[in-house]
């Protein structure tokens, strides 16, 4: 997604204040673009945990840097969160049912169901320039159920 | 982003949580109130009347907060949940974790079972 008139592109530390300074910046930019507040608030919350991937499991693997691009159209937005990991997939990880969390049997598959849960469409795809990118789809429309996986 | 743990009645606490819970402001808050929560006996009630925004990192410490709460055979609720908020709890099914109430006299009701 390359920056245009209309677009937010943001390269981000790996690192918390930055990461919450651009969570900011982005409801910021997208309600500026008409996007309801339930979407800023939902393209937020994926943000963080896209990002927490990161900086918490890529960048002591060797990832470096990180970048952001939103826009918005028609009250949809359009987010991608890239990488410069190692190879990985979060829409891939295991989803298990969050009750048994509160056992402390595990967290593993809480990612997956933050993303898939509060987005409407989401893919993955490993760029030829070696990069994870993550791009997601977030509608006003009122809904319960996850991600279209069909685009 | 900031908290407070004050007696709400006998055999109960309240946990009133403050400010955005994005990455940074759980990361300030998040070690010193489970360590808080661990010195605390009896049932927990998580007030959030104050809380605009909750990410995923602030999700966890919800989660965190019940397993503490559970490993000592007490129960938690929350109350004051914001509309967004709770929308996104349904969505996760966290609500199934942590039940909510509409008022602190309804949340004490349900953890005191």
């Amino acid at each position: 997604m390359k920056p245009a008139a209309g677009a937010l592109h943001l390269a981000l530390a790996l690192d918390l204040p930055a990461l919450s300074a651009a969570q900011r910046q982005l409801g910021d930019f997208l309600a500026a673009g008409g996007c309801p507040p339930d979407v800023c608030f939902r393209v937020e919350l994926v943000v963080e945990e896209a990002m927490m991937n990161v900086i918490r499991h890529a960048e002591p693997m060797g990832a470096t840097r990180a970048a952001l691009d939103a826009h918005c159209v028609d009250g949809r937005a359009l987010v991608a969160v890239e990488d410069d990991g190692p190879e990985f997939n979060p829409l891939q990880a295991a989803q298990r049912p969050i009750a048994g969390a509160i056992a402390g049997a595990h967290e593993g598959g809480f990612g997956l169901h933050l993303i898939r849960g509060n987005s409407d469409a989401a893919r993955y795809a490993r760029t030829q320039a070696g990069t994870n990118r993550l791009e997601m789809e977030f509608t006003t429309r009122p809904r319960k159920g996850g991600t279209d996986p069909s685009i | 982003m900031k908290y407070e743990i004050q007696a709400l009645a006998p055999g109960a606490s309240r946990i009133v949580l403050v400010g955005r819970a994005d990455a940074a402001g759980v990361d300030l808050i998040e070690t010193s109130l489970s360590a808080q929560l661990r010195a605390t006996e009896g049932n927990v009630v998580i007030d959030l009347t104050e809380v605009p925004f909750m990410g995923s990192l602030g999700i966890r410490m919800l989660i965190t907060l019940a397993r503490l709460t559970a490993r000592r055979s007490a129960r938690i609720a929350m109350t004051g949940v914001q509309p967004q908020v709770l929308e996104v709890f349904d969505t996760m099914a966290l609500l199934d974790l942590i039940p909510h109430a509409p008022d602190t006299e309804a949340a004490l009701a349900l953890v005191a079972g």
